[in-house]
């Protein structure tokens, strides 16, 4: 019969867990160091579907804050962040591409116009997304149609 | 095993097996696969990339060196995750010889039970 021999190491995932009272008292009687961070920054990302502005970051699993525009969103996340972050912890947002227009896939007509971002996203009803069309396209259609 | 500082402190000067350092930054926490799957299948609600994310950007991070019989210099760090678990996790250095280096190694992470 042929057996199987695991390297099971000597880490401590192999061992028994202490409990929570086992580690307090391991803290309690350790030596006492003062945590000294470096300049770091974390990254907020924001995105805009189905009406929602939506703020993940992958450097904090678990973080996502929505809203009903971009304003609300960035305070709801001023206000997460404060109450988590360390005060040397930069935030760093980004912001949906700064594109004369972007047309989400989910809502088909709810429009975006970006103006000179990281600033205002203005969104516009779906009755006047037209308004929203740049010149540029606008021009394209026109010599389409002409031709 | 609990070992007496130097006294005066200096950079880099070790008593023992316990390093006289005089601040400590984690700035990288590594988490083997292993160890990730055990604090969650262990420590629920707890995950390893919560507990990195409160050691290296969170608030009122509580730091300790131990110096235990087995496992060597530790550190032991106490925090609470972005949402609101509190834990005690203990940490290898990541390089032996330089524990100010910033880089520590996730040993496992003790959630506190919820009363």
């Amino acid at each position: 019969m042929m057996s199987v021999v695991t390297d099971m190491g000597t880490d401590m995932e192999y061992e028994r867990e202490p409990t929570w009272e086992e580690a307090a008292a391991e803290f309690d009687a350790a030596e006492p160091v003062e945590l000294a961070r470096s300049p770091r920054a974390i990254t907020v990302v924001y995105r805009y579907a189905d009406r929602i502005f939506t703020a993940t970051s992958p450097d904090v699993r678990g973080f996502r804050i929505t809203g009903r525009s971009l304003h609300e969103t960035r305070d709801l996340v001023r206000q997460d962040l404060e109450r988590f972050l360390d005060a040397v912890v930069e935030v760093r947002e980004r912001f949906p591409a700064a594109t004369p227009e972007i047309s989400t896939a989910t809502v088909g007509r709810g429009w975006l116009k970006a103006v000179s971002l990281p600033g205002i996203i203005v969104t516009s009803s779906s009755s006047t997304a037209g308004a929203f069309v740049s010149s540029v396209l606008a021009s394209h259609r026109r010599a389409r149609s002409a031709s | 095993m609990k070992v007496t500082l130097g006294d005066p402190p200096r950079r880099g000067y070790r008593t023992g097996s316990l390093p006289v350092v005089p601040k400590v930054d984690i700035a990288v926490v590594v988490i083997d696969p292993s160890v990730e799957a055990k604090i969650r299948t262990k420590h629920f609600p707890l995950t390893a990339e919560d507990v990195r994310a409160a050691l290296v950007y969170g608030r009122d991070v509580e730091t300790r060196w131990d110096s235990h019989e087995t496992h060597g210099l530790r550190l032991v760090a106490r925090a609470s995750t972005h949402d609101g678990v509190e834990f005690i996790a203990f940490l290898l250095p990541g390089n032996e010889g330089d524990p100010e280096g910033g880089t520590f190694v996730l040993k496992t992470a003790i959630p506190k039970p919820v009363t």
